[in-house]
């Protein structure tokens, strides 16, 4: 005879206090999909079109994805806060997966200083 | 113990009444003989008795509102809801556990949690308070009066009742790392299994670990996979038994581990485990650890790491 325990289960994302070191993680996913799509987009766009369509500016709004030329000057701002971020914290990431060979390679660096 | 009779038990309260009735204003010159010759611990005692005739009038009540999660498994189609308590804290201890212990014997005692040794080495009242994962006996109780403190149970866990969570998964995925020592050989004198001072001091920040699964319930990518990713607490313990000494079998652990991706590669470095450890344990630096290590064969211990 199976009881069905019906047991709710806890709240998770909205009740967990944001810190710092879970921001990272997440807003660099969410700049990297940001990214993406519009580099996407304007890929396809220049299959449509050519290169040539970079010198038109009235082809931003497209790529940017908002179809008006009044917030073309914000959603640039956007961008390029998302890609720097998602470049810092891409360098970050990589400083710390590889911080054995740091190590290996600063002691190595001290060891021939001091000899 | 000395038989008292009801007479002499009355005289004797009479008297002490009196006598703390008659030197309660005397604050002129307290001598404290038996500190004769301690003249800072007498000025101490000097200034606590000047300063207790003044703090104890100032104590006003101090009432805090506690929110606390409930859900009753006997009625089980009724939906989770916050319930606040009001408690005055000038009567209660510091912790949040003491708090709970009031409330529980006080205003209702249907509120469940798990607490074993209040002293946080058991690991047993783990819970979500103010947005974070502590054990609740190690978590003073914020003094500011006009924000209530919400206390939740352990995010993502099937809830039992009220603040008790099902923890079977999380203490099976323990037992799957074998977490005992595994040797091939018999002792060298026939008696223990000998370790230097420098292998022990290997294992400092990974034997700590009480188990309470804090960290464990803290991690987002434990949340959404938590049938195969083993979890933060889990994977500490795997590198505490890894990198003993003592123990023969650390390349079959560590392949035991990485048989498949799911175990110890879902972690994204998100490091909301070392965060939340009441203890102060750093998870994220021994999985890490554990992934250079199996990644290369360079010995991690000699290079230290970040």
């Amino acid at each position: 005879m199976k009881i069905h325990l019906l047991r709710p289960l806890s709240p998770h994302l909205p009740i967990y206090k944001p810190q710092l070191t879970s921001t990272f993680p997440i807003s660099h996913r969410i700049s990297g999909a940001f990214l993406a799509t519009i580099v996407l987009f304007s890929f396809i766009l220049c299959l449509q079109m050519g290169l040539i369509c970079f010198t038109y500016e009235n082809v931003y709004p497209f790529l940017f994805l908002f179809l008006s030329s009044k917030l073309i000057l914000i959603s640039v701002e956007i961008t390029a806060l998302a890609l720097s971020y998602h470049l810092y914290n891409g360098v970050l990431h990589l400083l710390t997966d590889f911080s054995v060979f740091l190590y290996c390679s600063l002691i190595r660096l001290a060891r021939k200083r001091l000899k | 113990m000395t038989i008292r009779s009801k007479s002499s038990q009355f005289l004797r309260h009479l008297y002490n009444k009196t006598s703390t009735f008659l030197t309660r204003n005397n604050t002129k010159s307290p001598n404290f003989p038996v500190l004769t010759d301690r003249a800072a611990a007498r000025d101490l005692a000097k200034a606590s008795v000047e300063t207790q005739r003044s703090v104890h009038p100032k104590m006003k009540s101090l009432i805090k509102e506690f929110r606390i999660y409930r859900w009753d498994p006997d009625r089980p189609y009724h939906k989770p809801y916050i319930q606040s308590f009001f408690l005055d804290l000038s009567k209660c201890g510091p912790m949040v556990l003491d708090a709970l212990q009031k409330i529980k014997a006080e205003e209702d005692s249907g509120l469940s949690y798990r607490r074993s040794c209040r002293e946080g080495i058991c690991g047993s009242c783990a819970m979500n308070i103010d947005g974070t994962n502590t054990v609740a006996c190690l978590k003073p109780i914020d003094a500011h009066t006009d924000k209530p403190t919400t206390i939740m149970p352990l995010p993502h866990m099937f809830v039992v009742k009220d603040l008790v969570v099902d923890l079977s998964n999380f203490y099976q995925q323990y037992k799957s790392i074998e977490p005992w020592l595994k040797t091939k050989k018999a002792p060298e004198d026939g008696r223990e299994y000998r370790q230097s001072p420098i292998d022990r001091k290997k294992l400092d920040g990974l034997y700590e670990c009480i188990l309470c699964a804090c960290c464990t319930t803290s991690c987002p990518s434990y949340w959404w996979n938590p049938e195969e990713f083993l979890g933060p607490a889990v994977l500490l313990h795997a590198y505490r038994w890894i990198s003993d000494s003592r123990d023969d079998f650390t390349e079959e652990r560590l392949q035991a581990l990485t048989e498949d991706e799911k175990r110890l590669y879902r972690c994204r470095n998100i490091k909301n485990c070392t965060a939340t450890c009441p203890k102060s344990l750093d998870p994220a630096t021994a999985i890490h650890k554990m992934k250079t290590k199996h990644l290369l064969s360079l010995p991690v211990h000699k290079l230290g790491g970040l």
